[in-house]
């Protein structure tokens, strides 16, 4: 495969698992390095290396043009702030029904891609929805707050008080390493390899007796479930959960990511998170620099990469090519 | 072959990494009909369709009437005079009969296509019938007629058939050849892709045999004497 | 009473909607994309035409007509520049790329506007119209004659002539119309420039009624979306009943139920045609099963 003899892919095999698992341990020493402003973006990092693992698995490795994401963060989060302004939860009880919160959206997705309903449909239905959940934030202030929303202050992680950067930092790694782990796992099994075959060529997949409607589902259904997580993740870092921070501008952060990094690769979500995550801060003060850059990105990339920055680490170092990643 | 009006030189076309064409070479005379045979998957269509401009050739020549005209899009291959009947006949299914004979003339002035356009109806006299039908309603014969009359309505140099009997029953099959018959009267040249050897054999004059993206063997059909084994052999095994 | 006249602000609204999504439908029949940066582009008719008349002084006639043109030829090239350049890699291409030039002009705009909801100066100011006991205001009148006369001028067009009849052809063949000699890429950039143009129009009407911000793009794109899909997605005609109906309907909402539901009516149109009758009004089956 790939022009390698059976020991050069192993080789390869072992030093992409290496890396792997290093680098979660070496990230563990930035606290040591780094101020609390810079350990606020690398927390925040964090939290869109999920929101792009989430994303890839719907808009890279299935291929269907789902728009939902902002509507899966926005639910995750409101659901964490939800039971933890209003009912008093503490942190980690809050994070489950996030994440059930947004697989539930994310099911509610697939029903309708199952329908029948495909490409630019579901593109505009999801989009439809994302704004649908806009507007009942605005307008359920009991429940949401309104458009000031709500505001998360105390973040209890079985006991720990997670008021520092630094101690976010430890909890979202954990939490973030533990998730992409068990999508990778994921996505090299049998079922990884159904839904990427469904993007290629659904209805050979299909003719193969494969349920596609099962894998379809499932990956909607993860990708919401993994979204939302990242939402209540977000709602305990920035401390307020607003329905402005779910909209369109938001989205096509979440595009660029997932283009960037690389269309239906896990390696390149967490690379797109990483290129991404800190920029929009610089074009804060200058209105309309944000949505120029990332048009002009994703127009470039588009041109030029389409395949993202995966595909080029891939080609020069082909020990980090997913296993699963499939040329088209 | 001086004066050739078709020269086609060292052509090579590929799918990917397959190469379908790989060196083909042959030229055809004005007013010359010949058919291109070959078994599936030798590369006929594929020819047509580089000649034609609609699928990128990877090398080699294609020349027309003197004019390079490799590498050109299929709009402009057709302004030269090098039209087209495609296997799946691509006809216009909403608009009416003489509607897409008149897209036919696309290329040409209304004063044109104003006199050509009884011609036609001359050749196809069922289609005069059936001028204001929608194309959709017509039959596999009819739709036929009038992919060939479109084709026409320009006046081409060259008359490329790709596969015209495909899906007609054999009492059409002798008709289009009647068509065709008529055509070579008329001087029309024809380079047509052909499965069905007796169609190919009564419209042309010249045969090529094309294998494994090659041409591999030709003749003349005057030359022949009674049956096709010797070509059914050159061509399958 | 009050119904008709619900009815009749909704026609006009409708009205606008109905060009935004014949626009998008021209388009989607003639390149198979469906544009999801339309409705920025109808904004940027929005705001060309502000910018001509508020800060270059020029009268509105002349600056809607530039405008206009303007947007035909950004249309042609997005088409021929971008576009076609990513016709061979992977479909979900061609929804990004309509997505970032879609929120590149929503930065060019907000770049010029900075954050704020600009204000137009009054342009059609002339008294209301009494029709019985309805009352059609300066506006509404201006839209309807404006849009009438932009959907016969097209169907005309479209129906009755030799242009109008190459435009049928590419839509029903592409390879057909290549084989009679029709230069397909150029009329792809054409009829973006010719969508562009009609949204642009969309634009240039709405400008002197509604607050203009950058962000005005997304609501056009799916109340455009919505009445496509009501009348039957890809049906010219159904695009122009749908945006009627659209129109109409959110005004009945609004006074009917709350004014809150205007700005959702159009998401539940959509989710509600979807979930019944996927074909819309006008159009043919849709859902592709596997």
């Amino acid at each position: 495969m790939n022009g390698q003899t059976p020991q050069h892919a192993l080789a390869h095999r072992a030093l992409g698992t290496r890396v792997f698992y290093a680098a979660p341990l070496l990230a563990l020493v930035i606290p040591l390095f780094a101020n609390p402003y810079t350990q606020f973006i690398v927390n925040l990092t964090l939290v869109y290396v999920l929101v792009t693992v989430g994303f890839n698995l719907v808009l890279g490795n299935l291929g269907q043009l789902a728009f939902a994401n902002t509507a899966l963060f926005g639910i995750g989060a409101y659901t964490a702030a939800i039971l933890m302004a209003h009912a008093g939860w503490p942190f980690w009880a809050a994070i489950p029904p996030a994440g059930a919160a947004g697989a539930a959206a994310g099911f509610l997705a697939s029903v309708t891609a199952l329908r029948g309903i495909r490409n630019y449909y579901l593109a505009i239905v999801t989009l439809a929805f994302g704004e649908l959940l806009r507007w009942s934030y605005i307008h359920g202030e009991a429940l949401s707050g309104g458009t000031d929303g709500l505001t998360v202050r105390h973040a209890d992680f079985f006991g720990i008080a997670l008021e520092s950067e630094t101690a976010r930092f430890y909890v979202f790694l954990l939490i973030v390493t533990v998730i992409v782990k068990a999508v990778s796992n994921l996505m090299r099994s049998k079922i990884g390899r159904a839904i990427v075959a469904i993007r290629d060529n659904e209805l050979a997949t299909a003719s193969l007796a494969i349920p596609t409607g099962r894998y379809i589902v499932l990956a909607f259904t993860l990708s919401g479930f993994v979204v939302g997580i990242a939402g209540s993740l977000f709602a305990v870092l920035i401390g307020q959960v607003i329905p402005e921070s779910f909209g369109l501008i938001e989205l096509i952060l979440h595009f660029a990511m997932v283009l960037v990094g690389g269309l239906g690769s896990l390696f390149g979500s967490v690379l797109g998170a990483l290129a991404l995550t800190a920029l929009p801060e610089f074009f804060r003060p200058f209105p309309g620099l944000y949505e120029m850059f990332f048009g002009g990105l994703l127009i470039v990339f588009l041109l030029i990469q389409p395949r993202g920055l995966s595909a080029l680490c891939a080609k020069r170092w082909p020990a980090l090519r997913d296993r699963y990643y499939r040329e088209r | 072959m001086p004066d050739a009006l078709l020269r086609v030189a060292g052509l090579r076309v590929a799918f990917g990494p397959r190469e379908i064409l790989r060196g083909v070479e042959f030229a055809l005379a004005a007013g010359e009909s010949v058919a291109l045979l070959g078994p599936n998957g030798s590369g006929k269509s594929t020819c047509l369709n580089a000649i034609s401009g609609w699928i990128a050739i990877a090398a080699g020549d294609v020349e027309v009437a003197g004019v390079r005209t490799s590498g050109w899009p299929m709009h402009r291959v057709v302004r030269h005079g090098v039209v087209q009947v495609s296997q799946s006949r691509d006809l216009f299914p909403d608009l009416s009969v003489e509607d897409n004979l008149l897209l036919g003339g696309h290329t040409r002035s209304i004063a044109e296509n104003d006199a050509r356009l009884p011609e036609m109806y001359a050749l196809f006299p069922r289609l005069d019938e059936r001028r204001r039908q929608v194309l959709r309603t017509l039959s596999g014969g009819e739709q036929q007629m009038v992919a060939i009359g479109r084709a026409l309505m320009s006046r081409p140099r060259l008359l490329l058939l790709d596969e015209p009997s495909g899906g007609l029953s054999p009492q059409l099959v002798a008709e289009t050849a009647r068509t065709m018959t008529a055509l070579r009267a008329r001087g029309v040249t024809m380079l047509l892709v052909e499965q069905n050897l007796g169609l190919a054999l009564k419209a042309a004059d010249r045969y090529l045999i094309l294998r494994d993206g090659l041409v591999a063997d030709g003749g003349a059909v005057s030359a022949r004497s009674g049956s096709y084994d010797d070509i059914v052999r050159a061509i399958y095994l | 009473m009050f119904f008709l006249q619900l009815a009749l602000s909704g026609l006009a609204q409708g009205a606008i909607y109905a060009l935004v999504a014949l626009s998008m439908c021209v388009v989607y029949r003639a390149t198979t994309v469906v544009n999801f940066g339309h409705g920025d582009l109808v904004m940027a008719g929005a705001f060309v035409v502000y910018l001509l008349v508020v800060l270059a002084g020029l009268p509105f006639p002349a600056s809607a007509i530039a405008a206009v043109a303007l947007l035909f030829i950004l249309g042609a090239l997005i088409e021929i520049g971008l576009i076609e350049r990513i016709k061979a890699g992977p479909h979900i291409g061609f929804a990004l790329m309509c997505i970032a030039v879609g929120y590149l002009l929503r930065g060019a705009a907000r770049a010029v506007w900075g954050r704020e909801v600009l204000p137009m100066p009054r342009v059609f100011d002339f008294p209301p119209v009494m029709l019985g006991e309805l009352v059609v205001t300066a506006d509404a009148l201006v839209i309807f004659s404006a849009v009438g006369v932009l959907l016969m001028l097209f169907f005309g067009l479209f129906y009755r002539t030799s242009a109008g009849r190459i435009m049928q052809a590419v839509c029903q063949s592409e390879r057909g119309a290549a084989l009679v000699g029709i230069n397909v890429r150029a009329f792809h950039g054409v009829m973006w420039g010719v969508g562009a143009a009609m949204g642009a129009i969309g634009g240039v009407l709405v400008a002197p009624l509604t607050l203009l911000h950058p962000g005005l793009g997304a609501g056009f794109l799916i109340k455009g979306f919505a009445a496509m899909t009501l009348g039957g997605f890809g049906s010219l005609g159904g695009a122009v009943a749908g945006g009627l109906l659209l129109g109409v309907a959110e005004q009945w909402v609004g006074g009917y139920v709350s004014t809150k539901l205007i700005d959702i009516t159009a998401y539940l149109v959509i989710i509600l045609v979807l979930a019944l009758r996927p074909s819309g009004l006008f159009g043919q089956a849709v859902a592709e099963r596997v």
